[in-house]
Order: C-alpha cells, then structure tokens, then sequence
C-alpha cells in the first residue's frame, strides 16, 4: 500500500526527523511505499505531492503542532490517523491501527 | 551523512563515553550543560539548562531503547551543538510525564537565527539516525570518540 506522512513537533528539529525514520522503517519493513512530509525547523521539507495526497491508502499525521497547508488533506479525511511523533517513535507499527 | 561533518558539532570535549550513571536527569544536564559552555557553543549554562528544562515541560524526551534526546532552543546558544554520553549502566530518566532506563543521552543545543541551516540539517539527521538499529549499536559498541564520528560516517 501507498503510505504517506507528516511529522512535525515543538522545537521542529528533533521529534520531527526520528518520527520520519521510524515511519519510513517500518513501513519498508512491511513492504509498503512511503514518502514523509517533514514540517520542521528547516522550512518543509519533501513536500508531498498532490498526487501522492492523491494516491495514498493511509496518510499518518504525527504533530505536536498545527501542521502547515492542512487543507490538501481534505477531501481524504477518512484516511487519516491522527497521532503524536512521540508515540510513532516508540511503536511505529501503531500508524497501521487501523488497517 | 554525505557532505556533513558531524565532528563540527560533536565535538571530542562534549563526548563522555562509559561515565558512571548520574543520580536523574537534573545531574546530567548539570554536568553537560556546563560542557557546552566550556566548549563555547552556549555563552551561559544555567540559561541553557533553562531552555532544556522548558522543552521537558511539552512533552517527553525519553524516546524507548535507552535513549533520551533532551534539547534546548534559546539566545545563549551561540552555535548549534550537540553533546553526548554513555553511562555505564543505565539511570532512570523522567521527562514530560514519562520515565524509563537510560544509558545513551544527546543533548541538542538550537539556536535561535536560522543563519545555522547546516548546523540544524546535522541535527536533524542525527535525530533520524536514532531510529535506526545499527546506530543504537554503534553507540553501545563504539570505544572511542573516532570511533564514534566514523562509525556514522559510515552508516
């Protein structure tokens, strides 16, 4: 499945970046195609493409804070999981729940 | 880490390897602290220790597997660097309403202008490494700050 992502958190430097890993381990680990939008303190980064917005089975947003141009997003709420990069960091297999 | 020298911002003077475990966290970034303003990238320890302290009241920085990224962003950071140790054995680390054991801490100091992108891009990238195994590894295994910085160039 095509996963996408957005990681962003408080300081934008830290949280943001390790999330992106595990996010992008583990879905290489289940054999899913991944890319991950990280909004940090270098500006955003890997911006997602309308058409992976488009494309994507599962989008994951791991925020502490707003994440930025949410509207694009909109037409796919139901495809969301909401979480915290914290928890995705300590339990990345936790963005496929509700698969 | 292509076109990244790690080594500008972890420096040999803010590396402890196999240190005695401290006593909590409060210690540890006592200690640190202090070895950042020694080094010259904060211009004042307890203003650092402060701004690490603020960031512990948003949320946990104890991140599983032993490992704790507590990191500050504030005016008396004079360039951005990173610290870290390796206790011998690990401490119980409480942060943000979590606690668990820990032996591998970085400390993170930010800076406050974004004239430092390639500083920030290295601590970045090393925040993504932490979720790698093979990194965790290194940094149980490694015996010697060389070691240390070439094992993850290597990576």
């Amino acid at each position: 499945m095509k996963v996408i992502a957005i990681t962003s958190c408080a300081t934008g430097i830290a949280h943001t970046y390790m999330a992106a890993e595990a996010i992008m381990n583990i879905c290489k680990q289940n054999g899913h195609q991944c890319k991950v939008e990280k909004q940090g303190a270098l500006g955003i980064e890997d911006k997602l493409k309308a058409r992976d917005i488009k494309e994507a089975d599962l989008i994951v947003f791991a925020n502490d804070v707003g994440i930025s141009k949410a509207e694009r997003f909109k037409p796919y709420k139901d495809k969301i999981f909401q979480t915290k990069p914290h928890e995705v960091i300590k339990n990345p297999s936790i963005i496929f729940s509700n698969n | 880490m292509n076109n990244i020298k790690l080594a500008d911002v972890l420096l040999n003077e803010m590396v402890v390897l196999d240190c005695e475990p401290f006593t909590d966290k409060n210690e540890m970034l006592d200690v640190m602290t202090h070895k950042f303003e020694d080094a010259g990238f904060v211009s004042n320890a307890k203003a650092f220790k402060k701004a690490l302290e603020y960031r512990e009241t948003l949320g946990p920085t104890y991140m599983g597997n032993f490992v704790a990224i507590p990191h500050g962003k504030c005016k008396e950071v004079l360039k951005p660097g990173i610290g870290f140790c390796r206790c011998k054995k690990p401490f119980i680390y409480e942060s943000g309403g979590e606690s668990g054991e820990v032996k591998y801490i970085f400390i993170l100091a930010i800076s406050n202008n974004q004239e430092n992108d390639y500083h920030l891009r290295i601590l970045a990238t090393l925040a993504g490494m932490l979720a790698h195994q093979n990194f965790l590894e290194l940094l149980e295994n490694a015996s010697s700050y060389e070691e240390l910085i070439s094992g993850i160039n290597n990576l």
